[in-house]
């Protein structure tokens, strides 16, 4: 199967200054569906309001900020707590305007509609009889 | 026509500029996406009242996992659930996963706590009050 979401090379983000904690890259499944695709990325550690999707020129940019309660230090070190960030290039069969998103238990799902052109559609073959 | 120039080092010094820029990416970042290792990733910290054991498992419910002590090991263990569809990019780890940790001598096993949200669970584990650290005031004679 063509990989239709495709990703843009990951890119930090220079925008801020504040940026002291490592960014991290979210661990994603694409999911392809007859009108949709989803994708899932998870942020453990993100809060509902700690997640933002934006889609920008045909990219779609994932970020999660994680919750400030997560130990700044711990002794024993297995992942580090930053924030996540991923971007995707979108091809043109997925409609911008439909695209939603959801948080739940440290997992962002984002549902890209597909064009109503870009949908398989099943023609029934009739006899000619 | 035009001719175009061939020029074969430009090749080789564009595929240099792309590994000096691969090497300078943090490992950590490319882990994080291809979780290596054991599962669930775990962070201990250790304070004056308690040892704080933090497990990375989003999108596992809380009735999924499963946490117990037995002597001074304690084991968590459960499955992660991802409904299965036609996918056609995986990176998510799935299935069943266990990991012991060895706890210090001085824990107060009955006062342990779990809670798992926003998929971190966070296991706290209160010290005896052997173990906790004091203060002692020295006081002055005279």
């Amino acid at each position: 199967m063509a990989k239709k979401v495709e990703e843009v090379a990951v890119t930090r983000h220079e925008d801020s200054g504040e940026a002291s904690r490592p960014l991290r890259v979210p661990a994603v499944d694409i999911e392809e569906q007859t009108d949709e695709y989803v994708l899932t990325a998870e942020m453990p550690g993100v809060a509902r309001d700690g997640a933002e999707v934006t889609v920008e020129e045909g990219v779609l940019l994932l970020r999660g900020r994680t919750r400030q309660d997560v130990d700044p230090e711990p002794e024993h070190v297995e992942f580090h707590a930053g924030d996540f960030e991923r971007r995707f290039r979108i091809l043109p069969d997925i409609d911008p305007g439909r695209i939603a998103a959801s948080m739940k238990d440290g997992v962002l799902t984002v549902r890209l509609a597909k064009q109503e052109k870009a949908k398989v559609k099943k023609i029934t073959v009739e006899s000619s009889e | 026509m035009a001719l175009i120039r061939f020029d074969p080092w430009e090749d080789l010094l564009q595929v240099q500029r792309e590994m000096a820029h691969l090497l300078h990416e943090p490992f950590t970042r490319l882990a994080g996406a291809l979780q290596l290792g054991e599962y669930p990733p775990l962070n201990i910290t250790e304070t004056d009242d308690a040892v704080r054991i933090t497990a990375e498992l989003p999108g596992v419910a809380g009735k999924d996992v499963d946490i117990t002590v037995t002597g001074d090991i304690l084991v968590l263990k459960g499955v992660k659930e991802i409904q299965k569809g036609s996918y056609g990019h995986r990176e998510r780890r799935t299935g069943p996963f266990s990991r012991s940790v060895h706890l210090p001598g001085h824990i107060d096993r009955d006062a342990l706590k779990a809670t798992l949200s926003d998929g971190l669970l966070v296991i706290t584990l209160p010290k005896s009050m052997v173990a906790r650290k004091r203060k002692i005031t020295i006081e002055s004679k005279g």
